[in-house]
């Protein structure tokens, strides 16, 4: 196990903070899910409810596993249903999913290989091969996560433009709406004057890029995996679930 | 108060993503919107919009959280008020079960499901259901939906027409045919009687399906008791496929019949539209008069969007000779619902009639000359619209259409509800 920077560390212990933060909101929207019926039992509780949505897609699975690989593919990487509605947001939409699964997958890649560099060091005293440290898959994954970011830039930055020049999307829209789509906003364009100023593109300001980036990490993680089971965010994992555990007889 | 849901269901709650597609689609909601049927005395547009199936849902999340919500877990349960519920039972009683709301969800939520579920809740917690619907268990104690006389049920059977004891094919008639659309009850009988079939009536042996009582949120053990006298005297006959003419008798027989029964139905559940497409597909001939009349479908919500039933009464109807067939600018699973579905008839009529004479105008807008249907409620329904609109259209059900070119008499004989008919 090498040592870690201030940084790393900060990282890591909010990393570990906003995991737990996300585990427990998951554990508080189960235990009321858990609430209703499950094979004519009813108040089943948290792990209740996990046990009958993993039958519920392991039968769907059974059932037809054709068609539920397609309700996962069509229905939901590509989110065909938005498609049949509106092109304009189905694009939009799909932006800002893939831009924020992206990293999201990454962030558990990284959190993975920190626990691999962590246990590997325990167990043998020495530092894990280059390929196992966190450090490593950081540097390979910065290009896509680049570009997913940039998606997710462009995704949002449509969204927060239709709020601002449609007053019937502005009239549809509430505190949770606004909460969603401004601060994946902020948090995003946090992201880019962050990179910018590791450029040196702010002159002086860049001497503060390490600071202002970390800040940027703490607050990305803090908003895209703390928060997402008390917010809005929460559909990202509501809406597959409901997708995957009823089977949906309609067409994918 | 929750423990009426599914775990799925209370899930479903928390995936709207608030597009607010429904709120396009949504039948009540136009017609609440634009203030062609006012609900409560004052209206502001956040009131309106509580109506939208997008706000019951985020009105239920609301009172999911205040009982289990983070919150809830730390400061304790906040309660849920009687008005708040009241409210809540007019905003939800307020709605057809269309289901154009679960076609056009983005996060394919089973909003129809949902409403019903929620309807027994209220009923449960003591507000619902919403006016006249509270009638209903009373008046299916007589074992239909117009409190007739059940010895009364064939009253409209023409003499000459004879029925099996026991066959294979039976006709579930249902309470709307048999006492307020007996036309429709003698061209299915007619038609049935043409072609030969051998069939079977359970006249005063019929119950009522349940519908009304489940999509009014009032599953009692009366209508499990209907259901399972239904299929026992169904079945007693031999019967292996039951022909519906009434598209909310096919959907509860077909959905959820098979709940209350524990297993697969021992018999088919057809449309009369796919019965005869079977026949005709197995080589039968229909000789069919022309019918000279511009005409379009009405998709009834129960078979259509609810069952996926949308080309066989179109290729019925394009069989018939002379008739010019035209589409309505809203058809199959985004059609526009006729008002009468989800107890609305009986419980808001202004609100059934108002979204009945938005149906009618679509089929004005293709200059059809007759609307054709393939249910008696959304027939009663439509033609209630078209009267109140003081136009010259006529709306018939498909059978009534299919005897006519078939050269059958469709008269109905003298009976006591004849002019109710």
């Amino acid at each position: 196990m090498g040592y870690y920077s201030g940084e790393e560390l900060s990282i890591a212990v909010v990393s570990s903070i906003s995991i737990a933060i996300f585990v427990f909101g998951l554990y508080i929207q189960f235990r009321k899910y858990g609430v209703g019926k499950a094979d004519g039992t009813s108040k089943v509780g948290a792990i209740g409810f996990v046990r009958l949505i993993l039958s519920l897609i392991l039968k769907n699975i059974k059932k037809d596993p054709k068609r539920f690989v397609k309700l996962f593919v069509f229905g939901i990487l590509f989110q065909r249903m938005i498609f049949r509605r509106s092109k304009f947001r189905w694009v939009m939409h799909l932006m800002i999913f893939w831009g924020w699964i992206l990293p999201f997958i990454f962030f558990i890649v990284i959190v993975f290989f920190w626990m691999v560099d962590w246990i590997y060091g325990r167990m043998y005293g020495v530092e894990p091969p280059i390929y196992l440290t966190p450090n490593f898959w950081m540097e390979e994954l910065e290009t896509p996560t680049n570009i997913a970011e940039y998606m997710l830039l462009g995704g949002i930055s449509v969204a927060v433009v239709r709020r601002l020049i449609s007053k019937a999307v502005r009239e549809m829209s509430d505190f949770h709406d606004y909460f969603l789509t401004f601060s994946l906003f902020f948090v995003v364009i946090m992201g880019l004057i962050a990179e910018l100023m590791g450029k040196g593109v702010f002159g002086e300001l860049s001497n503060y890029a390490p600071q202002f980036t970390l800040f940027y990490e703490i607050t990305a993680l803090l908003i895209f995996v703390a928060l997402v089971p008390f917010t809005k965010y929460f559909h990202m994992i509501a809406v597959p679930l409901v997708i995957l555990a009823l089977g949906d007889d309609r067409d994918v | 108060m929750f423990e009426k849901f599914r775990c799925t269901q209370l899930l479903e709650f928390d995936a709207c993503t608030r597009c607010n597609e429904c709120l396009e689609w949504c039948p009540v909601y136009q017609e609440i919107k634009e203030e062609r049927f006012v609900p409560w005395d004052t209206m502001s547009e956040e009131d309106k919009l509580g109506f939208t199936p997008k706000y019951r849902i985020l009105k239920m999340r609301e009172m999911l959280n205040k009982k289990y919500g983070l919150r809830a877990l730390i400061f304790g349960p906040r309660e849920i008020t009687k008005e708040e519920l009241e409210r809540y039972r007019d905003q939800t009683y307020m709605c057809t079960t269309c289901g154009t709301c679960r076609t056009v969800c983005e996060g394919r939520l089973d909003t129809v499901s949902l409403w019903e579920t929620t309807r027994e809740m209220l009923v449960e917690e003591g507000v619902g259901p919403y006016g006249k619907q509270s009638r209903f268990l009373e008046i299916l104690k007589s074992g239909n939906m117009y409190e007739a006389k059940q010895e009364e049920r064939l009253c409209w059977l023409p003499s000459d027409i004879e029925f099996k004891k026991e066959a294979e094919v039976a006709y579930f008639v249902g309470c709307t045919a048999a006492f307020r659309a007996q036309k429709v009850a003698v061209a299915s009988v007619r038609v049935l009687d043409e072609l030969g079939v051998p069939f079977t009536l359970l006249g005063e042996e019929e119950l009522c399906c349940g519908s009304v009582l489940m999509r009014s949120g009032q599953p009692s053990p009366l209508v499990e008791n209907y259901i399972i006298k239904n299929i026992e005297n169904l079945r007693k006959r031999g019967v292996k496929k039951v022909v519906f003419s009434c598209a909310g008798c096919m959907k509860t027989a077909t959905l959820d019949w098979p709940k209350y029964w524990g297993k697969e139905l021992p018999f088919e559940t057809l449309t009369l539209p796919q019965y005869i497409l079977q026949l005709v597909d197995e080589g039968y001939e229909l000789d069919l008069k022309p019918v000279r009349k511009k005409v379009t479908y009405h998709d009834p919500c129960h078979t259509g969007r609810h069952l996926g039933i949308y080309e066989p009464p179109r290729r019925l109807i394009q069989m018939i000779p002379g008739l010019e067939f035209v589409e309505m600018k809203r058809t199959r699973e985004l059609q526009r619902c006729c008002g009468a579905g989800g107890a609305v008839k009986a419980g808001i009529p202004q609100l059934a009639l108002a979204i009945s004479k938005r149906r009618v105008k679509d089929a004005i807008e293709v200059d059809a000359e007759m609307l054709i249907s393939t249910c008696p409620f959304c027939r009663r329904n439509l033609r209630d619209g078209i009267k109140e609109m003081g136009i010259d259209m006529e709306m018939e059900d498909l059978m009534v259409i299919l005897a006519e070119a078939m050269g059958l008499d469709t008269e109905v004989p003298e009976n006591p509800y004849l002019y109710k008919s």
